[in-house]
């Protein structure tokens, strides 16, 4: 267990690093192990992005969802004050406080105004620190999760995307849906919340991202009064052994005009060696948008799509390159099939010179639309801390880009790209031409 | 939720998140100019990263297509990424790529916007892209056809395949008695399959012109760089002619619409009602600041007086909303919805819906309620020039349909000086439900 750093030397850690190498000026980001802070005066106002290590892979057997449950029970209350008061209080001041619960993580963002940051701190930790979870928020909120629930059984990426997790990850905890299930969101008692809480909205593995109008000295005693109080604990062991991916077609029957289909391969890790020279492979095969490969040959040259995209996902303990596709129900088959042909052919040859020095000028070159925003630089910031990366990554990332080679990633998509065993997941009817 | 009546792009998405009204008094300034060929241009400098948002709104949208076309407007966005002699093919997009740029466009009833997102030095090129593609669009090779299959896939991802957007559109197909915002912007699929290459270079040569656009340009940039830039780029497109834009009136409601739909698609059960309401362009003034807070009042958030009564209190709903829509040339929307909890009838759910609107109309908000309520939409302004693009937005959307830039400034000071009264006024005057739609969706078997 690693000592909660930030107090003992709070600001020396906080120092300021000007950014300017990488290209985003006039912003500072500060070097400590759990707080990243970019420094920019120009509006009034701030962004946090708290991650907490308790994700839905934290769920217990049988409570599939309390992570995602616990967690939209932030804004309900803490403290003295119940959820009425608690949502007046925010709202009397314009803070934004929203929560999103992935695999791994726990995502809490704050947006506030600069002269409010000293409330919306003091709200947050105690939502954080001493939640009520009273009974009519509980049923009520309960009551919202099921009704989305079965609202997203009409959206078939919606029910593509699930039913991809649990034929992907088999019965590893990565398999059930982060927002849960109809059993388990029902069998969720206040005890369970309560418990999951005060053991996973903990110090321990927190990280911290903020950006905006706030001083370094300011933002060290905040951070130390909204995150001091709570405890320190041992983290969960890592999740069990996994297997990934499960080749073939599998269909989930709906009767929708367009099917969606999420077609997946295991990926590196984010610290693999090969993690970046994979994402540059990916950019050339779906992840560049209107100039992929797949996107000019499924969407441009036959118009079988609106949108065709890949992604490498990067979770704790498994990477998957990840893609989707939605087309009308005879088309189908073709869509797949000119997917996996595609796919075959740029494993089989990887990109030519010209795709990969466009791959490297766009993503060298619009990275720093990622930092022109308090909430931009906040996000990003955080996604590197959960990724495990040193702060100095966002001053080298555009270098090690850049240095990734023509045989790195034909080997990559050789290593990765073999469409033989894709997991393919429709949700929808499979018709005949 | 969102039903707005113009959600046919990704971006709107995010623009529709921030869009309770335009930008602050408060720090860094927007500057407006003209070139001598017509085209308005308004600079946003934002210093803090060494990059810019260039955006290109063209006044014309769905309400433009030709009867008979529904989804003109909207194809021809797709067109325009199809090459000119100097740009050929999908280079549009490749080139900007290449220089670390990202672009993409969207389509409404009132506007059609084209951006590009990309490093501060690279401007020059983005803007010069897109002047050849404002001037020498070149259709001759491209293939109509496959479009229009892009096209029918982007309405069965966003329309058909999802119960409360297919309602969405027949909600405005009856409110909207005779003005093509009753049209959906993605067409009619018999309609959009009708659309060939002479219908699209008509609607080029009389729509696309520097005199029918406004150029934004948010970022690193000072005015000075703008106006250069701009004049090398744009200055050499020469105006145009402009077909004179229709002008629909919409006659005034007899009674209240109706709708029950039953669909076996739909999962859970919902209650919607739209009212035709007038728009910023229309309104008095005061009058879009008052309906504006009026939405905050009721379902801006967690506190609003629907959620507190129908939610929190009595138990009959999940969950509710309440926006309004009001930057359209013509009539804007009050959107109201509500799911009910498990039991409660949608009858049960309507009356009480009706009853806190009602009460809206009788009595004034409470000098708390208003004063958070407005303390919100102040502090949006202020959030939303976070983001270049939400900013440019705002003032793209604006002068689209006939605002000021000065109008995007004062929104602030104007929803500060809504009162109480006014409030009250704006719910009891607009919430009426012979201007109304009110429209259930009910899970039913197959």
């Amino acid at each position: 267990m690693r000592a909660w750093p930030l107090f003992a030397c709070a600001l020396a850690l906080l120092a300021p690093l000007p950014v300017s190498a990488f290209g985003a000026k006039q912003v500072n980001v500060a070097k400590g192990e759990d707080v990243w802070f970019a420094e920019d005066h120009t509006l009034p106002m701030i962004a946090l992005v708290a991650a907490f290590p308790a994700g839905s892979a934290d769920d217990p057997a049988g409570r599939d969802g309390l992570a995602s449950f616990a967690a939209s029970m932030l804004n309900e209350g803490g403290g003295k004050l119940d959820s009425n008061a608690f949502q007046t209080a925010l709202a009397d001041k314009a803070i934004q406080l929203s929560v999103d619960t992935d695999r791994d993580w726990m995502v809490v963002t704050l947006i506030t105004l600069s002269a409010n940051a000293k409330d919306a701190m003091h709200l947050l930790g105690t939502a954080l620190a001493h939640p009520r979870f009273d009974a009519d928020a509980v049923s009520r909120v309960r009551a919202q999760m099921l009704q989305n629930l079965n609202q997203l059984e009409e959206d078939p990426s919606q029910v593509a995307a699930r039913n991809f997790h649990l034929v992907y990850f088999g019965a590893h905890p990565y398999a059930h849906p982060t927002d849960g299930d109809a059993p388990g969101l029902a069998g969720i008692k206040q005890a369970d919340l309560r418990e999951f809480a005060a053991s996973h909205w903990v110090r321990t593995g927190l990280k911290i991202a903020v950006a905006g109008d706030i001083d370094v000295t300011t933002l060290a005693g905040l951070v130390k009064s909204t995150f001091g109080p709570l405890r320190a604990t041992q983290l969960s062991p890592p999740p069990r052994s996994m297997r990934q991916g499960a080749p073939g077609l599998h269909v989930f029957a709906m009767d929708v005009p367009q099917p969606n289909a999420v077609f997946a391969l295991q990926g590196p890790l984010r610290s693999d060696k090969d993690f970046l020279s994979a994402y540059v492979a990916n950019y050339v095969l779906g992840g560049g948008g209107f100039s992929s490969r797949l996107t000019t040959e499924v969407r441009e040259k036959r118009g079988l799509t609106y949108d065709i995209s890949t992604d490498v996902t990067t979770l704790r303990h498994a990477g998957i390159i990840e893609g989707t596709v939605a087309t009308r129900s005879n088309a189908m088959t073709q869509t797949l099939a000119a997917v996996k042909d595609t796919m075959a052919k740029f494993a089989a040859d990887g990109p030519t010179p010209q795709e990969l020095a466009d791959a490297k000028t766009y993503l060298t070159g619009a990275y720093p639309l990622a930092f022109s925003s308090n909430a931009g630089i906040a996000g990003q910031l955080s996604v590197y801390q959960r990724s495990g990366l040193p702060i100095g990554y966002v001053a080298r990332r555009n270098a090690m880009i850049d240095a990734v080679s023509l045989d790195d990633v034909k080997r990559v998509a050789r290593k990765w790209f073999d469409p033989r065993k894709l997991t393919v997941v429709v949700a929808g009817t499979i018709k005949a031409k | 939720m969102g039903f707005s009546r113009a959600a046919f792009a990704i971006a709107i998405a995010a623009l529709s998140a921030t869009a309770a009204g335009p930008a602050p008094a408060a720090g860094p300034d927007a500057f407006q100019f003209a070139l001598q060929n017509g085209m308005q241009v308004v600079v946003i400098p934002d210093h803090r990263a060494p990059v810019v948002t260039q955006m290109i709104w063209f006044k014309v949208g769905g309400v433009d297509d030709p009867p008979g076309l529904s989804g003109l407007a909207h194809f021809f966005e797709h067109m325009m990424f199809r090459g000119t002699k100097q740009t050929p093919g999908d280079e549009f997009s490749r080139t900007l790529a290449r220089n670390g740029g990202e672009d993409n466009a969207f389509t409404t009833h009132d506007y059609t916007a084209f951006f590009e997102q990309i490093a501060k030095s690279r401007l020059p090129i983005a803007m010069s892209l897109e002047a050849d593609r404002m001037a020498n669009l070149d259709l001759s090779d491209s293939n109509v056809t496959t479009e229009r299959d892009v096209v029918l896939e982007e309405r069965r991802m966003r329309i058909e395949n999802d119960p409360q957007a297919l309602l969405a559109e027949q909600i405005d197909a009856a409110l909207h008695l005779s003005h093509p915002y009753g049209r959906p912007v993605i067409g009619w699929p018999e309609e959009v399959h009708r659309i060939g290459r002479l219908e699209a270079q008509d609607f080029y040569k009389h729509h696309y012109a520097p005199n029918n656009a406004i150029l934004i340009v948010a970022g690193d940039v000072t005015v000075d760089e703008v106006r250069n830039d701009a004049q090398a780029a744009f200055g050499k497109v020469p105006a145009r002619e402009l077909v004179p834009r229709s002008v629909y009136a919409e006659p005034p409601r007899l009674t209240e619409t109706r709708l029950a739909a039953a669909s076996p698609d739909a999962k859970v059960p919902v209650f919607m009602r739209v009212y035709r309401v007038p728009s910023y362009a229309e309104a008095a003034p005061g009058q879009a600041e008052a309906l504006e807070t009026l939405a905050q009042l009721l379902g801006g958030d967690l506190t609003g007086l629907l959620y507190r009564r129908l939610v929190v209190e009595k138990h009959v709903a999940t969950n509710v909303g309440a926006s309004y829509d009001g930057y359209a040339r013509d009539d804007g929307e009050f959107q109201v919805s509500a799911y009910p909890r498990p039991g409660v009838s949608l009858t049960a759910l309507e009356q009480a819906v009706d009853q806190v609107i009602a009460g809206a109309s009788k009595a004034a908000p409470n000098a708390k309620d208003l004063a958070r309520a407005k303390t919100q939409l102040v502090a949006s302004a202020t959030y939303r020039r976070d983001s270049q693009f939400a900013l440019a937005s705002a003032y793209g959307q604006a002068l689209s349909i006939g605002l000021t830039a000065f109008d995007v400034k004062a929104w602030p000071d104007r929803i500060q000086a809504v009162t109480a009264e006014q409030v009250r006024k704006a719910a009891s005057d607009a919430l009426v439900k012979k201007e109304a739609v009110s429209a259930t969706l009910t899970p039913a078997t197959r």
